[in-house]
């Protein structure tokens, strides 16, 4: 399992900042992810979130909403 | 940070996020703590789902720790005190296939676990929402496990989307901001919200639907190789070009709003 700390600005719908982190390192990306949360505190609309996943491409497709526009989500699943 | 909180203290920190205000220092070191105590039982769970395989396919989950945002909110919409909440830890997975290969994974998964509960939001859909949730208990935490098909989960990622331009709470029935905002001439934003929600019923009724052939499928073959003979007259089984118009009706309306979500530059 990896874990990807995503910094997400939901006002402009777009990753500010992205670290991968490998399976040992999952306690460093949480402490990474409190630090920036007391960072963005005052951002309501700044998400900052660690996900565990085995890969990118299995987040991206889990977790579209991160990295698609709406229109891109629809024409991957119908052409 | 892995001190496990006690319930009253967490309970406590759960009244003061509800009632509103800057999260404090020691209230956010607090929801810290809290959040950081299930963080090994949710890698333990993740680890396990992604070692299963259902009909030789892996089930690929990816976990998370909600997030300060989604938690207050939680607690603001809804009367649940923070040690309740059980889904702070989550996992999801989408799966590849449709409403009777989601019931197979959420079968493997409460194999695969010893306490689990089912929530199954299909046949008690929230504002929309359709999927099936497990939770598992793991060493004194709990862990939401979202199932998804492919189409419920497009609606749960495109309202999402919509929801970061137009406020969280869209996702859970209340009204846009600006809701009499003109959007692309034909809608207002509120609705454009009645008009996803449109959309939930059509990926119901198509979902539906194709169970039903797929059973019926099941069950000639069956029959086939042995059995009584289909019954006849009013107990028989709709018939094929009953089924047929049934699916083109609804694959016909799902078309016609894919077109409008495939333009949108969301």
């Amino acid at each position: 399992m990896n874990y990807f700390l995503i910094l997400y600005d939901g006002s402009t719908r777009s990753i500010i900042e992205e670290e991968e982190f490998s399976s040992e390192d999952r306690h460093l990306a949480l402490e990474r992810r409190f630090a920036l949360e007391k960072e963005y505190r005052d951002a309501p609309n700044v998400e900052v979130v660690v996900f565990g996943s085995e890969s990118h491409e299995a987040l991206e497709h889990t977790h579209s909403r991160y990295f698609k526009t709406v229109s891109q989500m629809t024409n991957s699943l119908h052409g | 940070m892995n001190d496990k909180p006690s319930k009253s203290q967490v309970d406590k920190l759960g009244k003061r996020l509800r009632s509103g205000g800057r999260v404090d220092d020691d209230d956010l070191e607090l929801l810290q703590r809290v959040r950081a105590t299930c963080d090994d039982a949710l890698a333990a769970v993740t680890e396990r789902l992604a070692s299963i395989n259902v009909d030789s396919r892996p089930l690929r989950p990816t976990s998370r720790l909600k997030t300060i945002g989604t938690i207050i909110d939680k607690l603001r919409r809804e009367s649940i005190r923070l040690s309740q909440m059980d889904d702070i830890a989550g996992a999801r997975i989408v799966i590849d296939g449709d409403l009777v290969a989601q019931d197979k994974v959420v079968r493997a998964i409460t194999a695969a676990f010893p306490d689990t509960s089912v929530k199954d939001r299909r046949e008690h859909p929230s504002y929309g929402y359709r999927a099936v949730h497990v939770i598992v208990q793991h060493e004194a935490c709990s862990v939401e496990v979202q199932v998804r098909t492919p189409l419920q989960d497009l609606w749960a990622q495109v309202v999402e989307r919509i929801g970061d331009s137009w406020g969280r709470e869209i996702r859970y029935g209340g009204s846009p901001e600006t809701p009499e905002q003109k959007f692309r001439s034909r809608f207002t934003r509120h609705e454009f919200v009645g008009f996803l929600m449109d959309v939930s019923d059509n990926i119901a009724g198509l979902e539906q639907i194709e169970t039903e052939v797929e059973t019926e499928l099941e069950e000639s073959q069956t029959s086939l190789k042995v059995g009584p003979p289909k019954p006849t007259g009013d107990d028989a089984k709709p018939d094929t070009s009953e089924l047929a118009a049934r699916i083109k009706t609804l694959k016909n309306a799902y078309q016609e709003k894919l077109k409008l979500l495939k333009k949108l530059d969301f």
